[in-house]
């Protein structure tokens, strides 16, 4: 038992130490890019430059992924691509700086880099693949029933 | 600090692990000789489990120190930041079925895609 509270101790000490910066970092983020933004910039965009601000927006709000599922209906709904809308929310989910940084503290920089830069590359082959699938490119916006969020957004 | 309760859990839970988990437990499972069968269970696991990614680093880093592969903690932080069972009925509401479907699921492959060249590289 006492191994345990070792072990609980030594862990909540490295954590404490970690954790007021990480939110210090998100709190930034959170002040400097207004949702709006994201919605904006996004919607209008498209080709390579659509790929690098669906990635850069998903990237810098923080929270969790199903606070950006509402922005994802809207910005599909907007006009947005697909492959957009799936490689912003892919990044909404793993492409965090914070989160890059607890990753890099507990499972190391070669860890973490080969998972960054695979990630980047196999979600955008995987946004350009499912917006093939669901047949819906730049030019034919998908149609969404159901969408109760494009009031509130 | 809405995220305290999560870390403390968590803390405790990587503590309990580590006394009372074997090593060879844990590599048996999802370590180097466990095969496609355990990548794909820490996969599973990732897509199904709910906690915060920054708290997920701690317990994949615990995995890997107790004799888990690069291949299945890599599997399962990916599917666990990716893939959500838990928020899907929130994402087919917001998306529609189809493309909601299609995301967990291709991002389920590519995580296993991810997870097999990072064994290989790393």
């Amino acid at each position: 038992m006492g191994n345990v509270i070792a072990k609980l101790w030594e862990f909540l000490a490295e954590m404490l130490l970690i954790l007021p910066a990480v939110m210090v970092l998100m709190g930034l983020f959170s002040v400097w890019v207004p949702k709006e933004t994201v919605v904006k910039y996004l919607g209008k965009t498209a080709g390579i430059k659509g790929i690098f601000l669906a990635i850069i927006f998903g990237a810098l709000p923080t929270g969790p992924l199903y606070i950006a599922f509402p922005m994802a209906g809207a910005l599909v709904r907007k006009g947005a691509r697909v492959s957009n809308v799936i490689i912003f929310l892919s990044a909404w989910a793993c492409i965090k700086i914070p989160q890059e940084m607890v990753e890099l503290q507990f499972l190391g920089a070669k860890f973490m880099t080969a998972r960054l830069i695979l990630t980047v590359i196999f979600v955008i082959i995987m946004g350009l693949l499912i917006e093939r699938i669901v047949g819906c490119g730049a030019g034919n916006p998908i149609k969404l029933t159901g969408g109760e969020n494009n009031a509130n957004i | 600090m809405r995220i305290l309760p999560a870390v403390i859990t968590i803390a405790i839970f990587i503590s309990l692990l580590q006394s009372f988990v074997s090593h060879a437990q844990i590599s048996k499972i999802i370590g180097e000789h466990s095969g496609l069968g355990g990548i794909l269970f820490a996969a599973t696991m990732g897509a199904i489990l709910h906690i915060p990614t920054i708290i997920s680093f701690p317990l994949a880093a615990s995995f890997l120190k107790g004799g888990a592969s690069v291949t299945a903690v890599a599997a399962f932080v990916t599917t666990l930041t990716m893939v959500g069972v838990v928020t899907l009925p929130l994402e087919i509401k917001e998306l529609g079925k189809k493309i909601a479907l299609l995301r967990n699921a291709a991002s389920f492959i590519i995580a296993v895609i991810i997870a097999l060249i990072m064994g290989k590289i790393l």
